[in-house]
């Protein structure tokens, strides 16, 4: 059992506290080419630099990290996953980091 | 993924309703939707145990970090205590690495994003080697298990391994 790498859930607000450590950070596609640029749940861009697999993805991405993406399909409640993310990084934080 | 989406927006109006505002509602609402047929907010109402006359709820949706927290009731029982629950059986929800085929069992590691946890399943029968063959790395599942404690590590039995839409 190992914990010492934890991953935040994030938005692009609380990207920014965690400048430097992994998060993972479900995002809108908007355009890929070397550089993926994404929207996030909160109305917000992204840039990521990596690469995204090469297999066709979907409307919705999540990012681990910057190196692993997992498709998440093309509906999503947004709204949903950023009350997730506001709560994981406040009230409940103990649960998860 | 849209299922996930759904049960996790029910999941976050429960929260919000905040009926009971303790952490239980918090742990369902993170772990994927815990709106499994066990109760979700098991741990607050008194749900009846058939065999026992003791409160055990029946199945609890975790994540690594809070197993990670759990302290073990007595030596002999090798219960496992969260927030001053018994807990035997949970769940969780997690992308699975370092997944190993091995003649008696698959053993895989969980990552939820809270910490990762080593897993094993044992083969008993065709169903169980079906249901095995059907998850691969990368991919998010769902773990229903038990918790144990070998040689010092906390580790997870499970009985039900399956991919997440």
């Amino acid at each position: 059992m190992d914990i010492s790498n934890p991953a935040a859930l994030v938005n692009a607000e609380l990207l920014h506290f965690y400048v430097g450590s992994r998060v993972r950070v479900v995002m809108q596609v908007v355009r890929s080419d070397g550089v993926v640029i994404g929207k996030s749940t909160d109305e917000k861009q992204l840039v990521v630099k990596g690469s995204p697999p090469p297999a066709p993805h979907t409307t919705y991405v999540e990012v681990y990290g910057a190196e692993i993406w997992t498709n998440f399909g093309d509906a999503i409640d947004m709204d949903s996953y950023n009350k997730l993310c506001q709560l994981a990084n406040g009230e409940f934080k103990h649960l998860f980091l | 993924m849209t299922n996930t989406s759904n049960s996790l927006s029910f999941s976050l109006s429960r929260v919000s309703k905040m009926f009971s505002g303790s952490q239980f509602d918090a742990t369902t609402a993170f772990s994927g939707g815990g709106f499994t047929s066990s109760q979700p907010s098991t741990l607050n109402d008194s749900s009846p145990a058939p065999s026992n006359s003791r409160e055990t709820p029946g199945l609890v949706p975790v994540t690594v970090k809070q197993i990670s927290e759990a302290s073990q009731s007595g030596d002999e029982k090798s219960n496992f205590v969260i927030n001053g629950v018994d807990l035997n059986n949970v769940t969780l929800v997690g992308m699975m690495f370092e997944k190993v085929e091995r003649n008696t069992d698959v053993s895989f590691v969980l990552d939820d994003g809270t910490g990762r946890i080593k897993c094993r399943r044992w083969i008993n029968e065709a169903f169980d080697t079906k249901e095995m063959e059907a998850v691969m790395n990368d991919m998010y599942v769902r773990v229903y298990g038990h918790l144990k404690s070998f040689q010092g590590v906390k580790q997870l039995v499970a009985f039900s391994v399956r991919h997440v839409h």
